[in-house]
């Protein structure tokens, strides 16, 4: 086991730096606080990073990548997370559905969508769970009926992070008529397709992040299928994995959250009352654990075998810290920081920001107590809970 | 002997209070707690229910008799429904024992309205430089013939957005920490009163705002209690208040809990209810633990004060305790929920922006535990 760099992730790191703190300030800042406006931002920045040659770093070259390995890749995003880039808008599209992408789909899938992810002309999201299928994702019930030449699907999603903003999608829906995870076919579907509708739903900041997904009749060619027909539920194991690797690393740099809070406890001088000296340290010591946690995943990742279910160890541990490193900030601020978010104080509305995304993180991208459930299981070894 | 019941009249007084509650505000609690608008209609019944009254004079408008138990179990019980009106009778308590103090002019103007419920008064203690050390107040109070001219700035005055008048703290120049403090109370449409509306991120209808006092003229008769010990009024009163506050908190959160309990029934995955995994179904006892310890807590400082008794540490311990044990309950059942939970179109996000304001308000936990800590250690017993 190695924690430091090695020589190659050495030189790998200080190119990296040294590009995106020379290229950051080619972007119009102030990054935009809300997301529809985030948009045209992201869109400027991500074709910077393509131009740069740091997009879709571990990605085969014969689609735009660079083939490097895993880890190289988590530098790289742990120097975006260190001198501040923009909010990464399209985790969906380059972190889970270009991957599934890359391992299952055709030729022509991947010459049509993969570069426009690169080059940050497209948006995605993931239509997955429904009103009456979340944690049991194989109890969905959107149903394709096929027609000549592709489908027909009728349902309705929700939950569905960035659909209002996203060009395209993954869609799970039911095609066969064998129960539960047997009779499910992965689709790709542009979201200007007739027949989609999305409405922006309100999460605890009151603003729109997740929306609803009305599917009515909306037609799918053949070409769209991802794998097998009614064999979607195996490509869907390969996305969800690839999205609690993205989990477990982290999507919030908490190493970075406790620089800014010891930044600031040592500042204002708080760090001489010996109840904030110790919670600092506890934090500390927490981050630094989840931080190696990631490692782990990356390592895993690095060697070519998907991770399992050590990324559930990731996201069991990361949630309750992120909340309570954004609870304690806040704490420290006036009236314990619960002001609206408002732009005019950049500082406190980031904590109250975390703090409430946080309590949303805890439930999106397989619940805590899915987690709980995998790490039991598969890790343990306990017997199968009753389902 | 021990008795945890509820007298007959407390426990009549509950189920009309939760009946209330869920029939009346319930149902646009989450429509109405996303809004900066004072539902004055609400407060106006909860006011015909002799809620706001409790402990003030009779030919008023009150109940003539203090009833510090009384006070919890309404808070509670309304907070069901509505944990934002339900601090109202906390709010006229506090606001009707100082005007107490006053004229019989000031008394007759501002205590049938706020007892009606058809007015507001806010407390102006807190400003920039003193929260926790509320005795730092810097507002000035400048005698003039015929009265004062008052000048300084308060902030985070909860319901100064929909005030008519507000309970005004302020010094004479010169003086120092508690001494020289003088409570007024000041018509907020005065000439030199200038409110600016704070957003929260709960508590919204409360209106939190900082009001600007820029020579304020205010007459003789509007002092309160005497010249230069305002600041002996004010404390006075917040021990009972912190036991409600506890109690309210606790309210919001035995609704989540209970919506929660209904949720887990119904919602099924892999061909059964989620209540049917420990996962959830140990929570929902966990919690229900926790708020049941916390309750008894805030009715045994009430209790206590109604007995005459030493209270100060218990009152403490309700108002930093119970804020956390609904906080991390209503937590709780909004992970229950899954994404429900942390929608805006639904009331348990809401319930947990709201109770947040409490862990601080009204005297942070660090300050509750200071009091309580010094009470054990003067003593040298935990038997408080």
């Amino acid at each position: 086991m190695e924690l430091s760099d090695s020589l190659e992730e050495e030189r790998f790191r200080s190119g990296a730096r040294e590009w995106i703190e020379a290229t950051l300030p080619q972007l119009d800042w102030p990054e935009p606080a809300h997301l529809v406006d985030k948009v045209p931002f992201w869109k400027k920045w991500q074709t910077l990073v393509f131009d740069g040659g740091y997009a879709g770093l571990s990605w085969p070259e014969e689609f735009g990548g660079r083939g490097v390995t895993a880890n190289l890749q988590a530098i790289f995003t742990e120097e975006l997370d260190r001198a501040g880039a923009p909010e990464r808008l399209n985790t969906v599209g380059e972190d889970f559905a270009a991957p599934t992408i890359i391992e299952h789909g055709t030729q022509e899938q991947k010459e049509r969508y993969l570069r426009p992810i690169l080059q940050g002309d497209e948006l995605w999201c993931q239509l997955f769970s429904e009103p009456e299928a979340g944690s049991d994702l194989a109890s969905l019930k959107t149903k394709a009926v096929k027609v000549e030449g592709g489908w027909r699907v009728t349902g309705q999603k929700v939950w569905t992070s960035r659909a209002h903003i996203a060009d395209n999608a993954i869609l799970l829906a039911r095609t066969g008529d064998q129960p539960r995870h047997k009779g499910i076919t992965f689709f790709l579907v542009p979201m200007t397709t007739e027949g989609i509708t999305v409405k922006p739903l309100a999460h605890m900041l009151g603003e729109s992040e997740f929306n609803e997904v009305f599917l009515d009749d909306v037609f799918v060619p053949d070409s769209a299928v991802v794998g097998e027909v009614d064999g979607g539920w195996a490509v869907t194991m390969s996305t969800l994995a690839y999205e609690r690797v993205a989990i477990a690393t982290g999507r919030v740099n908490t190493r970075r959250a406790v620089d800014d809070i010891v930044d600031y406890v040592r500042d204002t001088g708080l760090g001489s009352d010996p109840k904030i000296r110790d919670t600092v340290a506890d934090l500390y010591g927490r981050s630094l654990a989840h931080y190696l946690i990631g490692q782990r995943v990356v390592a895993l990742a690095t060697d070519g075998g998907p991770p399992g279910p050590v990324t559930s160890i990731g996201k069991l541990y990361f949630c309750p810290l992120v909340e309570d490193l954004a609870d304690f900030r806040l704490s420290l601020e006036p009236l314990g920081g619960q002001f609206a978010p408002d732009a005019s104080d950049p500082v406190a509305t980031r904590w109250i920001r975390l703090a409430y995304q946080a309590r949303g993180t805890a439930i999106a991208g397989g619940s805590t107590f899915i987690q709980r459930n995998i790490v039991a299981e598969r890790i343990l070894g306990m017997p199968r809970g009753a389902r | 002997m021990l008795d945890f019941t509820f007298s007959d009249e407390h426990e009549e007084f509950r189920q009309t209070l939760r009946g209330f509650g869920r029939k009346e505000l319930l149902p646009g609690y989450t429509a109405r707690s996303a809004s900066t608008e004072f539902p004055f209609e609400l407060l106006a019944k909860i006011g015909r229910l002799g809620v706001l009254g409790i402990g003030l004079p009779e030919k008023f408008g009150g109940t003539g008799h203090d009833d510090p138990v009384l006070l919890g179990v309404a808070t509670e019980a309304l907070a069901y429904g509505d944990v934002n009106l339900a601090s109202a009778p906390i709010q006229v308590g506090l606001v009707g024992a100082q005007l107490l103090h006053g004229s019989e002019e000031v008394q007759e103007r501002y205590l049938p309205p706020v007892i009606a419920g058809t007015e507001n008064l806010a407390i102006a203690l807190t400003e920039p430089g003193s929260g926790s050390d509320a005795s730092a107040l810097r507002t000035t109070a400048r005698r003039v013939p015929g009265g004062w001219l008052l000048n300084g700035e308060k902030t985070a005055i909860s319901w100064a957005m929909s005030a008519s008048a507000s309970l005004v703290y302020a010094r004479e120049e010169g003086s120092t920490r508690s001494r020289g403090v003088s409570c007024f109370v000041v018509d907020m449409a005065s000439e030199g009163v200038e409110v600016r509306h704070m957003m929260g991120m709960g508590c919204l209808p409360l209106g939190w705002g900082s009001i600007y006092f820029d020579n304020v003229f205010v007459p003789d008769s509007h002092l309160i209690g005497e010249e230069g010990r305002g600041f002996q009024v004010a404390m006075n009163h917040f021990d009972f208040s912190r036991a409600a506050i506890g109690l309210m908190c606790l309210g919001a959160a035995e609704q989540c809990l209970e919506e929660a309990a209904v949720y887990a029934t119904q919602r099924e995955t892999f061909g059964q209810p989620i209540a049917q995994y420990q996962g959830v179904s140990f929570p929902l006892a966990e919690h229900a633990t926790y708020i049941e310890g916390a309750r008894w807590v805030c009715y045994r400082a009430l209790w206590s004060r109604q007995e005459n008794r030493s209270h100060t540490s218990l009152a403490s311990m309700s108002k930093w305790w119970a804020p956390v044990v609904a906080k991390d309950a209503i937590e709780a059942s909004m992970k229950i929920h899954g994404n429900l939970g942390y929608s805006a179109e639904f009331p348990l996000q809401q319930r947990f922006r709201d109770v947040m304001a409490y862990l601080v308000a009204d005297g942070t936990a660090e300050i509750q535990k200071g009091i309580i800590s010094k009470e054990i250690l003067q003593k040298g017993t935990v038997s408080l």
